[in-house]
């Protein structure tokens, strides 16, 4: 016992001297091994209720276990074909396979039957369904009111059986993030001082299937007047891919209705213009933008580690870790508004599958 | 007599272990472990961080000249701030600064460093600020530490006022020899440059100065360097006080010679160089030059020729510091001011 007051004096006294110059070793660090060996309690709960997703062998996504019986929220701009990079084309120049989807949970638990029951572009949130009776779905707590500086756990890296926590704060207020409409209806705009008209219309697209060609004046969306590019993008943010949109225009002096039937963005036709911050911020995620409301955390995490839950030290779902936006910024989709999405969906389904079965 | 020659070290020991304890009394005891061991301590952490971060997040600015962003800190309620020097770039520069709550107040770029890219910039003739206390320690009382707990705040990219500036949590993970400059794992980007860095005492410990290569390894300049003194015994605050460009290094460039601008024409005489016009709208006439005013010396210097005034000019920029001396009326006067831009 003696000795052991000894070391410890010693090591209070002398270790900080001897530190005062040099490296600090990378296990010691925020994000290093050593330092995240505290967080066990935590590590157990995200092992248990996060789901790994893989898209062949590769890993694209994380998941949150939402049901016991096989719900869970991913990241849904992640789970797309996504495009092979150069030097991927090259080793594999004429094959074009789409890989199965895959999703391991816990430490031996595969699924290999996914289904995909709906992709909510408003959130980029995508609810799969796999075949399972025992799940530990995720406690979720009000996150609404957390302060800034609250430590919080995701999920960081991860083995086939095992998985890893990361570990930051919360870091600044929840906001809603603005960018671009979810939906397209596939027209260049010409904001002009009489109106809103169409430059050119893309082939195949929601406007050039309704019949609207060039030249032709929106006044009319869904009811609202339209005078300008503003005003039809705010009719558009609330939609969703399949919704209809009733357009009035003029053509030739006269007012013609027509009925639209809306498409996704495509993930890859948003801007891939890299600022200065994005050369520095590695993997961030291709939709970091247009969510309704997120909370942010410093959690350093790649474009494919999002779709995890985030929790706090008690183990309690904060959230869905939603975007890399860059270096220095994660979002995650609070607690609140990920429950409302999830009940919002599965009450969908269970009309559908009422009107099924009448 | 075993039980004696046991107590001996022991007691040595205790008594080193206190007066290291003493010593670092104020020193959140997270800071001298290796790792947090219990989620105690996490939460030590956590609870210091929070205690602090409402305060020192009020005097955090965003800094922007209309084409870029940087951040800095107020230090004084009347609004000095400091700020990196590659964000200032120079001396006597106009300057927006935006609270968190998005007020704006206007700002001129005081003095800099850059060697280590330490500034500081003045908000103007606005009272009662936000501020956190810089504290001027000498080298020996040094206190932060490789593995301190710090936290960073900034605003990333910019300002947006609905998302507010950024807070991260990191540890010290590399002190440089001289002290000046050291590294924490606190997140950063471009637009946080200039912002603070506190630890868990909630003090002012560093500025930030560059995004690393990798995530987990940044640049802070320390707010020691601020307070040094150089081989004369001046010390770099009470320069950059007085506008002073030091050093010639990567993070400002400084104004090339024959930028400076005195804003007066002379003629030669029998007497010397004689004041025949003077720019009305330049700092010569505004200090009190007159025409008429026969040029005694410049910087201790006589000069006799419009030549050698002008090749003395070729030498100076912008910025730098000149002293007249004049006869006028029998009387002579001095006046010290900073060359404008030609």
């Amino acid at each position: 016992m003696k000795n052991l007051l000894i070391t410890f004096g010693l090591m209070a006294g002398i270790c900080p001297l001897s530190l005062a110059q040099g490296s600090l070793d990378s296990e010691l660090r925020l994000n290093g091994k050593k330092t995240l060996e505290v967080f066990s309690a935590q590590k157990e709960t995200i092992q248990n209720s996060s789901a790994v997703i893989y898209r062949g062998y590769k890993r694209v996504a994380y998941g949150v276990v939402m049901s016991k019986n096989g719900y869970i929220l991913t990241k849904a701009s992640e789970l797309e074909d996504q495009p092979a990079t150069t030097s991927e084309k090259a080793k594999r120049p004429a094959v074009k396979e789409v890989l199965p989807l895959s999703i391991r949970i816990g430490e031996d638990k595969v699924y290999k039957d996914i289904k995909v029951v709906k992709i909510d572009v408003t959130w980029d949130l995508a609810l799969l369904k796999v075949d399972a009776e025992d799940l530990s779905p995720v406690d979720f707590i009000d996150s609404s009111e957390l302060s800034q500086g609250t430590i919080v756990i995701s999920n960081g890296a991860t083995s086939r059986s095992e998985r890893r926590v990361k570990v930051g704060v919360i870091s600044a207020n929840p906001r809603e993030i603005q960018g671009p409409a979810p939906v397209v209806i596939g027209v260049m705009l010409d904001e002009k001082k009489a109106g809103l008209f169409i430059q050119s219309t893309t082939k195949d697209g929601a406007a050039d299937e309704a019949g609207l060609l060039a030249g032709d004046q929106i006044l009319r969306a869904d009811m609202k007047t339209i005078s300008n590019r503003d005003e039809l993008i705010e009719v558009l943010m609330s939609k969703q891919p399949g919704d209809e949109l009733k357009v009035v225009y003029v053509r030739k002096g006269e007012e013609v209705k027509c009925s639209l039937k809306l498409m996704a963005r495509p993930t890859a036709s948003r801007s891939r213009r890299m600022s200065r911050n994005d050369f520095m911020s590695g993997r961030f995620s291709r939709r970091r933008d247009s969510f309704p409301r997120v909370m942010q955390v410093d959690i350093p995490i790649d474009d494919k580690s999002c779709g995890g839950p985030l929790i706090n030290l008690s183990g309690e779902c904060l959230g869905l870790m939603i975007a890399r936006a860059n270096r220095a910024e994660t979002f995650v989709i609070p607690a609140k508004e990920l429950q409302k999405v999830y009940a919002g969906i599965l009450s969908q389904e269970a009309q559908t599958d009422g009107n099924k079965s009448e | 007599m075993m039980k004696r020659q046991h107590s001996w070290p022991l007691a040595v020991v205790i008594l080193g272990f206190f007066l290291g304890a003493t010593q670092v009394q104020s020193r959140p005891y997270f800071n001298d472990q290796a790792v947090p061991n219990k989620l105690e301590d996490v939460t030590a952490i956590e609870l210091a961080l929070k205690s602090h971060l409402e305060r020192t997040r009020e005097a955090t600015v965003c800094i922007t000249n209309g084409a870029g962003f940087g951040s800095g800190v107020i230090v004084s309620k009347d609004g000095l701030v400091m700020t990196a020097a590659h964000v200032t770039a120079g001396v006597n520069k106009k300057f927006t600064v935006i609270m968190e709550d998005g007020t704006e107040h206007e700002a001129r770029s005081l003095g800099l460093d850059s060697s280590t890219d330490a500034a500081l910039l003045q908000i103007i003739d606005v009272e009662n600020l936000p501020f956190v206390e810089v504290e001027d320690n000498p080298e020996s009382e040094i206190t932060t530490k490789l593995g301190d707990w710090v936290y960073s705040i900034g605003h990333s990219g910019g300002f947006d006022k609905s998302r507010g500036s950024v807070v991260r949590l990191g540890r010290i993970v590399r002190l440089n020899n001289d002290a000046s400059t050291f590294q924490s794992d606190c997140t950063l980007i471009g637009g946080d440059s200039g912002g603070p860095l506190f630890n868990m005492e909630g003090i002012l410990v560093g500025i930030h100065s560059r995004v690393g290569k990798v995530v987990d390894q940044n640049m802070h300049v320390a707010s020691y360097d601020f307070f040094k003194k150089d081989s004369a015994g001046l010390k770099k605050w009470d320069q950059m006080l007085d506008s002073e460009f030091m050093g010639n290094s990567r993070f400002a460039k400084r104004p090339r010679q024959g930028s400076g601008f005195m804003g007066i024409a002379v003629e030669e005489t029998s007497e010397g160089l004689r004041v025949t016009d003077l720019d009305e709208a330049a700092l010569a006439a505004k200090e009190g030059v007159e025409i008429g005013d026969l040029l005694l010396s410049i910087n201790g210097d006589k000069y006799n020729k419009r030549a050698e005034l002008a090749s003395f000019m070729k030498k100076k920029a912008e910025g730098e510091k000149v002293t007249l001396k004049l006869v006028r009326a029998e009387e002579t006067l001095e006046f010290t001011f900073r060359l404008e831009k030609r």
